[in-house]
């Protein structure tokens, strides 16, 4: 029986498919879009969430005679983005796509190399401190497809990293699987009324992507497209010559013979042409390049049954270092009704990502760990760095793939007031890359390396809902839910040197499992590493919803999640969560011309945040902890595994309790002048409760730290929305709409575990009542001009010292805040703050009949960086002498981008490190405004020549667009938009660069 | 009306029943025991248990005296025969500005990874127990010998820290998981303690593990043979060698004469045996890999892939030729080589008086611009290809030459001239050298420089000049960092800032 319905459903399909492949060309589509409509679905999209439209909000089944996807999204309190704008910019990762575009969601990208795994989200502010490498994955928030949250990497493979510039692995981004042609709707789920029915995956916010669906009507035929290019940086390049120059001053003022004995080899011969001789390595690092994408789409079907297809590849270049994304993508679903009350809706979403990489040497001496002799840095001629080049391209294998595949499988039953949804959803990626580096690139060794990782995550979902009228006035919407989530990320790593030769590019090992050295390397040194984290959550929830005269609207929700990441004791969490809504238009005058909507909305809620790792659930534990500063991995003494205290990692107890959010909102939404000017404000203060620090202990314990729980941070703001209808033109007129958004957000340590007022972890200072996200610097006051201008202590009489280290002429003389002679940590202020106080966004379109103009600025205000870069270049001969993964020059070393007569000239030998980073010379004003984006387009699809019986409803845009086309700001190193998550410019971000693509939409 | 506010309820409750009916069933599925640890109700509870935590214990001893290549930078370079090349932080050691804020040099202040040894040997002493009581594998005999080493091995962690820092808290249990602050204790007490504790376990400590002729534990050792233990584990004569150093470096050398006579005498029975000097250089020698001869010794070996970069003086000391940097960290400057090596026919290094030209184990390159340290060069598998940088040298604590020239150093100082002239002599002859021909107050004088070219890039030339210093007390520039305590390190200071009852060593203020 089962059996049979199964081939009906199939035979179904196969039907839907094939008639609408033969009615492509006479099949006219019910709906398009004129160029009136798509303004007003723009302008729809973006203030989607103020309509006070009570009982609509869930985009579930509208009408059950008709097929319609449940989407599983509460709009309410959501944020929405104008899609379809943002689909004109060839925008590779969803980080980028939100960016600048909605209210109170930071996005960092730390460098622009395409789909790279180093950006981050953060909705509503920092809620934590960044101390490690991990953190930055702890504050992310959840991203559903559809309802599906999706499952990310889990930063466990740091653990056996000696440098944690990259993750192992391809690094590359998950999120930039989605295809913006695919996408009907990205909402921000920000604020805890909003996040009530998402639980602890929402805890920092969560980003609802809703895809173009199936439909019913007849076969629609979407094909999209454009091409262009990024265009390469004008970069002033230095030589040798240039080098000498800039160290020349510092020798002739400070070097003592010996010093002087050991000037660079490779500039002490101003002959050498290599280093002295032309510098042209930016022919081959810097290089316009091409990017494109093309897809198309097929929905079509009936009323009872429909289907959509949708197909695509991306590929998108930086504009340096050879660095490049491609992505393909296939998307299929279907929908069906099989009874009147009964839906059935599938989705399998299919992408494969392939990356090629930056080739710095710091990422690919990192991923080998092992820093070989750094005396020279690589010289600027192009026919030396091309060798290098021709290594990479010739005998090295780099291959990045990742595969990832989501879907579910719903089922939905509707009566008249009773809804039941049940739903079986996935998403799996793995990452594959596969390493070879030949001998000539590393000292006569040669590199190989492998791996395989997967993230799984399976979701049940359950939700009942209930829709009660009690009588025309009171009405109530009942909805209860419960959610089974299971978690695997795992992966396999090996790496190994000095195989016997470079034609050998893959590590062999004995397949046969009798034989005594199975799976034993035949030719490499290989070192393995494997690891696997599994993790659960169970959600059980009820919510109810309540109505009166359909202008009040209340709201409470409770629910209960269990998490396996929770120790037995404290596994389960309750928060509940209320919210309120009234419109005020009954006290409104009827005239609408000046005040057309106001309405109010308050909510309190309280979820609990998960814990990504799994060591915390065990309490006092034992784990392998062998490792020393540049062998963190190693496992075994005398060829055994042991196992011992988490000594490095730090202490864990018992009684660990849920971390949770309490956030209270007050909102305004209020149209203006018959709603042409509409503006929202957000006002939030969000409390990150009870989170885990590695708090330090005494040494003498053996213990780096020990986690405590009790650390909060708020995180306040005010969040402003307007949209006005600048011109509202009709036909032969021109219309013009703008749209601003800006977010002011400040954190604050608001306690610290064991009610501390400070601690310092490291050189980062956290004090209760300051911002997390200081830089804690040194002030400098000047310079020593010899031993005698150095105070001493009339006290004691000991000389004025950093940290017990005198100070000498040429040194910098730092501010000594305490007055204790010496400068130390105590000495430091807090001085600048790398999370912007500021962000947002202009957008202005205009259009004129089909033609229309827009463009995106964006802007971050009062936020900081600090240029390691420079002070990098200043550290020459601390760095020189490390020979360590920091000394590294890149071929980037050879240009012209500090301007060294800016900064004081201190002693670059001085042990007290003169040119350290840690002081305010270095900080700098990060501010910046860009344009994002600019596009003209034109929509042919008015004029009827494309399908001369209903050519209005046809969709033809033909657009320009160019990105990043400048930006302002104050900041003197480079791109200030592509700097570390904690605002350090290392240097090593590449520019986001400025690209001009041509394309087109069209819609048959 | 009043019908449907009573149903309507209902059947929302049925909805909930049913809802929490699934829940209920699904809180098993939140119990997963990771796979990153063992939680306290897996662990201690077989032989297993027992034998990752004691060779965890080892572990964490040399990835203290590994990390930074501290073992080195703490015994060779402070105001030793070495000078740094290029790197500022290893300057500053070389010239006792121990304050100077290096990253490296401010790990080297810290006391915490031996801590951490000290916290894991309490820990095992306090829980090992309890695997007797559950596996019948474990027997009473085996344990007596495990936590005699865990005995062993946290005196020996605090007769190096307090080398390097004098007073030291003494911390005696594990605390497990509570974190009270224990003031510095005196470096007598300290000492004492070690001792004690030394003699306690040396009566359970077999000469050789694994061996089923061994008089204190016949037979296989964790179900492995000698081979595989040899210069793993801590021996009854390591435990001597140890405790004759505590003994010397208290100036008793009465007691230090007595232990390390032991260890002469009986060193046969752990499979130890002097090493000649073809042997100390070589590729696959004494160095390499973990053996017996190593009497106490924390291994790297090659066959349990356990080599690494850092962690070994080939690290600090090998250029060019042997590997593929062209500039040493650190090197000994020729004009040091020629006045420590100043006699004839030395093997390990001396001038062909003939051709003119050095002939040496211990160094590369003599003469160039860039003489290299080769004396232990133990790359992988005992290659000669240098071109991966992977060490497998042992860090060796001490060896029979080193304990023979102690041995002398306190017949010496006791007055028994003739005996340290004897053990001297010994070494001397092993070397290649003629008998000691010099005046008898010159013994010591010529020990202590016998141990200089003897032990070379071994971890003892910082703690030699003081034990040297305070037999002689000539040197009054030494004899104020003796009195002034300004031979230990400063505490870092993180270490004081985790502790309020820490204060700093006074000298470095």
């Amino acid at each position: 029986m089962l059996m049979k319905n199964t081939r009906t459903i199939k035979h179904i399909q196969w039907q839907f498919v094939i008639s609408s492949f033969l009615f492509v060309g006479i099949i006219v589509p019910t709906e398009g879009y004129s160029a009136d409509s798509y303004r007003k679905a723009s302008f729809d999209s973006f203030f989607q969430d103020t309509s006070a439209n009570v009982f609509s909000k869930d985009t579930g089944t509208v009408d059950s005679s008709k097929v319609r996807l449940r989407r599983f999204v509460s709009k309410k309190n959501v944020d929405s983005l104008n899609v379809r704008e943002i689909s004109k910019s060839p925008f590779v990762s969803l980080q980028q796509v939100l960016k600048g575009n909605t209210a109170g969601v930071y996005v960092q990208e730390t460098t622009g190399e395409p789909g790279n795994v180093e950006q981050s989200m953060l909705i509503r502010g920092l809620s934590m401190p960044l101390l490690s490498r991990k953190d930055i994955y702890q504050a992310q928030p959840a991203v559903y497809i559809n309802g599906i949250p999706l499952i990310q990497d889990n930063p466990f493979m740091f653990d056996v990293q000696k440098y944690d510039y990259t993750p192992i692995g391809t690094a590359t981004n998950l999120l930039s699987t989605l295809d913006m042609d695919n996408i009907k709707s990205i909402n921000i789920v920000k604020g805890g009324a909003a996040s009530a029915i998402y639980g602890p995956r929402a805890a920092n916010g969560a980003i609802l992507i809703t895809t173009k669906n199936a439909e019913q009507g007849l076969s629609q035929i979407s094909v999209n497209s454009y091409y262009g290019m990024v265009q390469k940086d004008g970069v002033t390049t230095a030589n040798g010559q240039d080098e000498n120059d800039f160290r020349m001053p510092f020798y002739q003022k400070f070097a003592s013979p010996t010093d002087l004995d050991n000037f660079p080899a490779y500039l002490r011969d101003a002959t050498n042409e290599n280093y002295y001789g032309p510098s042209n390595w930016t022919d081959l690092y810097y290089k316009t390049s091409p990017v494109r994408a093309i897809n198309g789409s097929i929905t079509g079907g009936t009323n009872r049954s429909n289907f959509r297809f949708f197909g695509g590849n991306t590929s998108n270049a930086g504009n340096a270092d050879g660095t490049k994304l491609d992505k393909y993508v296939a998307s299929f679903f279907i929908n069906m009704l099989p009874l009147e009350w009964l839906t059935v809706s599938s989705m399998i979403n299919a992408t494969r990502l392939e990356r090629d990489r930056n080739r710095s040497f710091r990422d690919r001496f990192s991923e080998m760990q092992y820093v070989p002799d750094l005396t020279s840095p690589i010289a600027p001629n192009k026919l030396i760095y091309g060798n290098l080049l021709n290594d990479y391209d010739s005998k090295s294998i780099d291959k990045n793939k990742n595969n990832s595949i989501q879907g579910y499988f719903s089922v939905n039953a509707k009566t008249k007031n009773l809804e039941f949804m049940s739903r079986v959803g996935f998403d799996y990626n793995e990452g594959l890359r596969d390493v070879f580096f030949p001998s000539t690139m590393l000292d006569g060794n040669n590199y190989i390396s492998n791996y395989f990782g997967y993230n799984q995550r399976f979701v049940f979902d359950n939700v009942l809902s209930y829709k009660y009228k009690v009588t025309e006035k009171h009405k109530l919407n009942l909805e209860a839910g419960y959610s089974v989530q299971a978690d695997v990320n795992r992966y396999n790593y090996a790496y190994g040197y000095k195989g016997s030769s470079d034609y050998i590019k893959i590590n062999v090992v004995n397949g046969s499992t009798g034989a005594s050295d199975y799976l034993l390397p035949k030719d490499f040194i290989v070192y393995r590493f494997t690891d696997r984290q599994k993790a659960n959550l169970n959600s059980l929830y009820g919510k109810i919803e309540y109505t009166y005269n359909d202008d009040l609207t209340l709201t409470a929700v409770g629910r209960t999640d269990g998490s396996s990441n929770m120790q037995p004791s404290a596994r389960w969490f309750f928060s509940p969560i209320v919210s309120a809504e009234y419109d005020l238009k009954k006290f409104l005058p009827a005239d609408k011309s000046t005040i057309s909507k106001l309405a109010l909305t308050a909510s309190w809620s309280r979820i609990g945040n998960l814990i990504l790792n799994d060591r915390f659930a065990a309490g006092p534990q034992y784990t392998v902890d062998l490792g020393w500063s540049s062998n963190p991995a190693f496992y075994s003494y005398g060829g055994f595994g042991t196992l011992s205290r988490p000594y490095t990692a730090g202490w864990v107890g018992y009684d660990i309790p849920w971390a949770y959010v309490q956030e209270t909102n007050f909102g305004v939404n209020a149209d203006f002048l018959n709603n042409r000017l509409s503006a929202r404000v957000e006002l939030y203060s969000k409390n990150n409760n009870r989170m885990l620090l590695a708090m330090p202990v005494n040494s003498e314990s053996g213990y780096t730290s020990a986690y405590q729980s009790g650390m909060d941070v708020n995180n306040s703001g005010v969040e402003l929305m307007l949209q006005a209808n600048i011109l509202s033109g009709g036909k032969d007129q021109l219309s013009w709409s703008s749209g601003f958004n800006a977010s002011y957000n400040r954190n604050k340590l608001k306690a610290l575990p064991g009610g501390l007022s400070e601690i310092l972890i490291g050189t980062q200072k956290l004090v209760v009542g300051e911002a997390v996200d200081k830089f804690w610097v040194l002030q400098t006051q000047g310079v020593f001009n010899s031993d005698v201008d150095v105070p001493v202590n009339p006290a004691n009489y000991q000389i004025f010292n950093y940290k017990g280290l005198a100070f000498h002429g040429g040194d910098p003389r730092w501010k000594d805040l305490n007055g204790d002679y010496t400068i130390n940590e105590q000495d430091k202020v807090a001085l600048g703050n790398y999370m912007p106080k500021v962000t947002g966004n202009f957008s202005n379109t205009f259009s004129y009949n089909n033609l229309s103009l827009d463009f995106n600025l964006y802007f971050a205000l009062g936020r900081n960086i600090l240029n390691q870069a420079v002070a990098n270049r200043f550290d020459f001969i601390n760095r020189r002498g490390q020979n360590d993964i920091s000394s590294i020059d890149e071929i980037t070393f050879w240009q012209k981008d500090f301007d060294a007569s800016k900064y004081p000239v201190y002693n670059p030998w001085s042990a007290v490190q003169a040119y350290r980073s840690d002081q305010d010379i270095f900080i700098e004003n990060g501010s910046f405004l860009k344009l994002r984006s600019l596009s003209l387009s034109y929509d042919f699809g008015g004029l009827n020549f494309l399908n001369k019986t209903k050519g209005k409803q046809n969709r033809f845009l033909l657009y320009v667009t160019a990105t990043n086309l400048f930006t302002i700001t104050p900041y003197t190193g480079g791109d200030p938009e592509v700097v570390g998550y904690t605002g350090i410019d290392s240097g090593y971000g590449l520019s986001i660069p400025k690209t001009y693509t041509l394309g087109f939409k069209v819609d048959l | 009306m009043m019908f449907n506010i009573i149903t309507i309820p209902y059947r929302i409750l049925t909805g909930i029943l049913i809802v929490g009916l699934l829940a209920s069933g699904c809180n098993k599925n939140l119990e997963i025991d990771s796979s990153h640890l063992v939680n306290e109700g897996n662990n201690w509870k077989s032989i297993t248990d027992t034998r990752s935590a004691l060779l965890g214990t080892y572990g964490l001893l040399r990835a203290a005296m590994a990390d930074n290549n501290g073992h080195w930078l703490y015994g060779d370079l402070r105001r030793g025969d070495f000078q740094a090349t290029s790197r500022l932080d290893l300057k500053a050691i070389v010239g006792n500005n121990l304050n100077a804020p290096y990253p490296v040099v401010e790990s080297l202040r810290s006391w915490r990874r031996f801590y951490a040894v000290i916290n894991s040997a309490s820990l095992f002493i306090e829980r090992a127990h309890e695997v007797m009581a559950k596996d019948k594998q474990y027997t009473e005999r085996n344990y007596k010998v495990d936590i005699a080493q865990m005995h062993a091995l946290r005196a020996f962690a605090y007769f190096y820290m307090s080398r390097i820092w004098g007073d030291v808290p003494l911390i005696t249990s594990s605390k497990d998981g509570s974190f009270e602050n224990v003031a510095r204790t005196p470096k007598s007490v300290v000492l004492g303690y070690a001792e004690s504790e030394l003699l306690k376990a040396v009566d359970n400590l077999p000469y050789k593990y694994g061996d089923v002729n061994d008089p204190v534990f016949p037979g296989l050792y964790y179900s492995q043979a000698t081979a595989n233990w040899s210069g793993v584990l801590l021996t009854k004569i390591s435990a001597y060698a140890i405790l004759a150093h505590i003994a010397a470096w208290n100036e008793r050398y009465i007691d230090a004469s007595g232990y390390a006579s032991f260890v002469l005498t009986n060193f046969d029975k752990a499979g130890a045996a002097y090493t000649a000097t073809a042997n100390v250089s070589k590729y696959d020698g004494l160095f390499y890999d973990k053996k017996a001869s190593q009497i106490f010794g924390l291994a790297f070996a090659w066959t349990d892939r356990e080599a690494s970069v850092v962690g070994h003086i080939e690290d600090l000391a090998l250029a060019a030729p042997l590997v593929t940097k062209p500039v040493p960290q650190i090197y000994v400057p020729d004009q040091t080589i020629l006045s420590i090596f100043n006699e004839d026919k030395d093997e390990r290094f001396s001038i062909n008086a003939t051709t003119g030209r050095a002939v040496t184990d211990y160094f590369t390159n003599f003469g160039s611009s860039n003489t290299v340290f080769s004396k232990i060069k133990c790359i992988r598998d005992a290659s000669s290809d240098g071109s991966l940088g992977l060490f497998s040298s042992a860090i060796v604590f001490t060896r029979l030459e080193e304990i023979t020239l102690l041995y002398a150093e306190s017949m010496a100082v006791i007055g028994n001239t003739q005996e340290a002239i004897d053990a001297l002599d010994r070494i001397r002859i092993a070397r290649g050298l003629p008998l000691y021909q010099g005046a008898n107050d010159g013994v010591v004088d010529a020990i202590f420089k016998e141990r200089q070219r003897e032990l070379m890039g071994e971890g003892w030339r910082w703690y030699d000049q003081i034990r040297y210093n305070r037999i002689k007390k000539t040197n009054p520039e030494f004899n104020k960092l003796i009195s002034t305590n300004g031979i230990f390190w400063p505490i870092s200071e993180d270490v004081l800032s985790r502790n309020s009852l820490l204060v700093q060593n006074e000298y470095w203020r």
